[in-house]
C-alpha cells in the first residue's frame, strides 16, 4: 500500500472518531504509559532503593508496539525518544536512538513470523534481541570511551529487562484489546 | 454483506498492518544519522554538550515536578516500613546521642585550642566556601554513565568544576552547567579522576572510578603503606576542588589494587550540596596553558 494512502487512512480514521471516547481513551492510556515508562527510566533510583538497576523499559515498549501496534509508534518517534533519553542521561549522542531503531527494524522484518507464535517464542525472541542490544551498546560505549567497561551490570540489567517483559506485555495487551474493542464498537454503530 | 465485512476488517487492520515496505529507508536513514551522531560526539564533544545543556535546562523543571509525587510515595512507604524499627532506632539514637555529646565537648575544646594556636602563629586561613542545597531530579546510575541532574545552574552560581557533597562526603563534581540545571559526574564514574590524599599519612594519589560501587586509588608513592579503614580526602591539587573533603574509606588492598568505598550511599541520593569554591576560570575552561 502506498504510504500516503496508508497515512491518510489512519488520519481519516482518527479524525472521524476523534470525539468518540471509546476510540480516544485507549490511545490516551497507551501514550500515558509510554511517557510514564520513559520518566521511570530516568527518575532517581534512590526513591525506590533500586541502586544501579536500570531495566530498559523503552526496549520492551518498542518491541511490543512494533510487533502488535506498529502504526502507533513510527520510527521518527522512536528516534526522538532515543535522542531525548541520551540527552537526559548524558550518553553519547544517539546511542540509545541507534539501539531502539535497530530493535524496531528487526521486529518489523520478523513480524510476520513472530505474530502467530506462542508467547514463550515471543519472549525468547525478545530475550535474544535484548541481550544482543545490551551487548552492542556495551561495545559501543567501550569504543567511545576507549576503556573496557564492567560487564556484570549489563548482564543484570539485561536479565531484569527480560524478566519484566511479561508484566509490561500484560499491560500493553490490555490496552491493545481496548483499542480493538473500541474500533469494533464504533464500526458496529456505523 | 461481503463488502461490509471487508470494510470492517480493512479498517480494523490499519493499526496492526506492518509499516509500508518503502519505510525501510526511514530506519536506515535514522541509523546512519545515529552513527554519525556518535562519531561527531567522539570527534568534537562541545557542540553536543552545548545541545545537552540546552535540553537539560528545558527538561529538568519537568522532571523536578514529576519526581515530586514519586518522592512522596517513596517517603510514605519508607515511613510505614520504619514504624516497626522504632524501638531499635530509639535505643541506637540514644546511644549515638551520648557519644556525640562527648564529641561535641571535645570539639569545642579543640576549636578553642586551634583558634589560640592560629593566632599565635599568625596563620592565614583559606577562604571559607559557601554551598547551596538542592534535590536530585534525574539519576542516571546504571551500567554506562554515573551522573545526576540537579535543578540549579548558573542562575544559582553553580558552575562547571564545583564539588558536590551528599550527607558527609563528596559524591561528584559539576561537569555541565546550564542556566537552570546542571549535571554531576559521580566519583564512581569511569571518567572520574580526583586528586586525593590519605588522611593522616598525607600520601597523594588519584581516585579513579570504574562504574562500579567502589573506586580505585592509583598513582600512590611506591613507599606508601595504605591501611584499611583510612579515609580518603581531596588534596585540592590543581585548584579545582577544595581540599580536605572526605570521599571514601579504604576497604581492600590486594595485589596493589586499593579499593575505596564511598562514605555516602550513592544509590540513594535525594538531596545534595554544591560547594561554591572560588575556582580559577582558566583551569575549568582548560586554557591555563595559553
Amino acid at each position: 500500500m502506498n504510504i500516503f494512502i496508508y497515512r491518510k487512512k489512519i488520519l481519516e480514521d482518527a479524525e472521524r472518531h476523534f470525539t468518540s471516547w471509546p476510540y480516544i481513551m485507549p490511545y490516551v492510556l497507551l501514550y500515558t504509559m509510554i511517557i510514564s515508562l520513559f520518566i521511570l527510566s530516568v527518575l532517581p533510583t534512590g526513591y525506590v532503593s533500586f541502586s544501579d538497576l536500570q531495566p530498559s523499559f523503552l526496549m520492551i515498549t518498542v518491541f511490543y508496539l512494533s510487533m502488535f501496534l506498529p502504526a502507533t509508534l513510527p520510527y521518527t518517534v522512536v528516534f526522538i525518544l532515543g535522542v531525548l533519553f541520551d540527552l537526559i542521561m548524558g550518553f553519547p549522542m544517539a546511542i540509545t536512538a541507534l539501539l531502539l531503531v535497530s530493535v524496531q527494524l528487526i521486529v518489523q522484518t520478523q513480524r510476520r513470523f513472530l505474530l502467530g507464535q506462542p508467547f514463550i517464542v515471543l519472549w525468547l525472541s525478545f530475550a535474544l534481541i535484548c541481550a544482543a542490544g545490551f551487548i552492542i551498546q556495551w561495545a559501543v560505549f567501550c569504543l567511545f570511551f576507549w576503556k573496557v567497561m564492567l560487564f556484570q551490570p549489563i548482564l543484570i540489567n539485561a536479565s531484569l529487562t527480560i524478566l519484566l517483559f511479561p508484566f509490561l506485555v500484560v499491560c500493553f495487551h490490555k490496552i491493545r484489546n481496548m483499542i480493538v474493542e473500541g474500533q469494533q464498537e464504533l464500526m458496529a454503530h456505523e | 454483506m461481503v463488502s461490509k465485512t471487508k470494510k470492517r476488517s480493512s479498517t480494523a487492520n490499519i493499526l496492526h498492518m506492518p509499516l509500508p515496505l518503502y519505510s525501510k529507508a526511514i530506519p536506515s536513514l535514522f541509523l546512519i544519522i545515529a552513527v554519525l551522531g556518535i562519531f561527531l560526539h567522539r570527534i568534537n564533544a562541545s557542540p553536543i554538550e552545548h545541545l545537552r545543556v540546552v535540553f537539560t535546562d528545558l527538561l529538568v523543571p519537568v522532571f523536578a515536578t514529576v519526581s515530586e509525587p514519586a518522592k512522596e510515595v517513596a517517603n510514605k512507604v519508607s515511613s510505614v516500613a520504619g514504624m516497626r524499627d522504632l524501638r531499635v532506632d530509639n535505643i541506637r539514637l540514644t546511644e549515638e546521642n551520648r557519644r556525640l555529646q562527648q564529641w561535641y565537648s571535645a570539639a569545642l575544646r579543640l576549636e578553642a585550642e586551634n583558634r589560640g594556636l592560629k593566632s599565635l602563629l599568625n596563620f592565614k586561613s583559606e577562604a571559607d566556601y559557601s554551598f547551596i542545597s538542592t534535590r536530585v531530579v534525574v539519576d542516571t546510575g546504571g551500567s554506562f554513565i554515573k551522573s545526576l541532574l540537579l535543578p540549579v545552574g548558573t542562575d544559582d552560581n553553580v558552575v562547571k568544576g564545583q564539588a558536590v557533597m551528599a550527607k558527609e562526603a563528596m559524591i561528584g563534581r559539576i561537569v555541565e552547567s546550564g542556566q537552570t540545571a546542571s549535571r554531576v559526574l559521580m566519583v564512581t564514574d569511569l571518567n572520574s579522576h580526583i586528586p586525593v590524599l590519605i588522611e593522616g599519612s598525607r600520601y597523594k594519589g588519584i581516585l579513579a572510578g570504574y562504574n562500579g560501587d567502589t573506586m580505585f586509588l592509583e598513582h600512590l608513592p611506591l613507599d606508601s603503606q595504605p591501611e584499611l579503614g583510612a579515609r580518603i580526602i581531596t588534596s585540592g591539587d590543581g585548584g579545582l576542588l577544595p581540599p580536605n573533603l572526605p570521599i571514601g574509606t579504604i576497604v581492600s588492598n590486594q595485589d596493589g589494587k586499593i579499593q575505596v568505598q564511598p562514605i555516602d550511599n550513592l544509590g540513594q541520593l535525594e538531596y545534595v550540596r554544591v560547594i561554591d569554591f572560588s575556582i580559577d576560570d582558566s583551569i575549568v575552561s582548560g586554557d591555563i596553558m595559553q
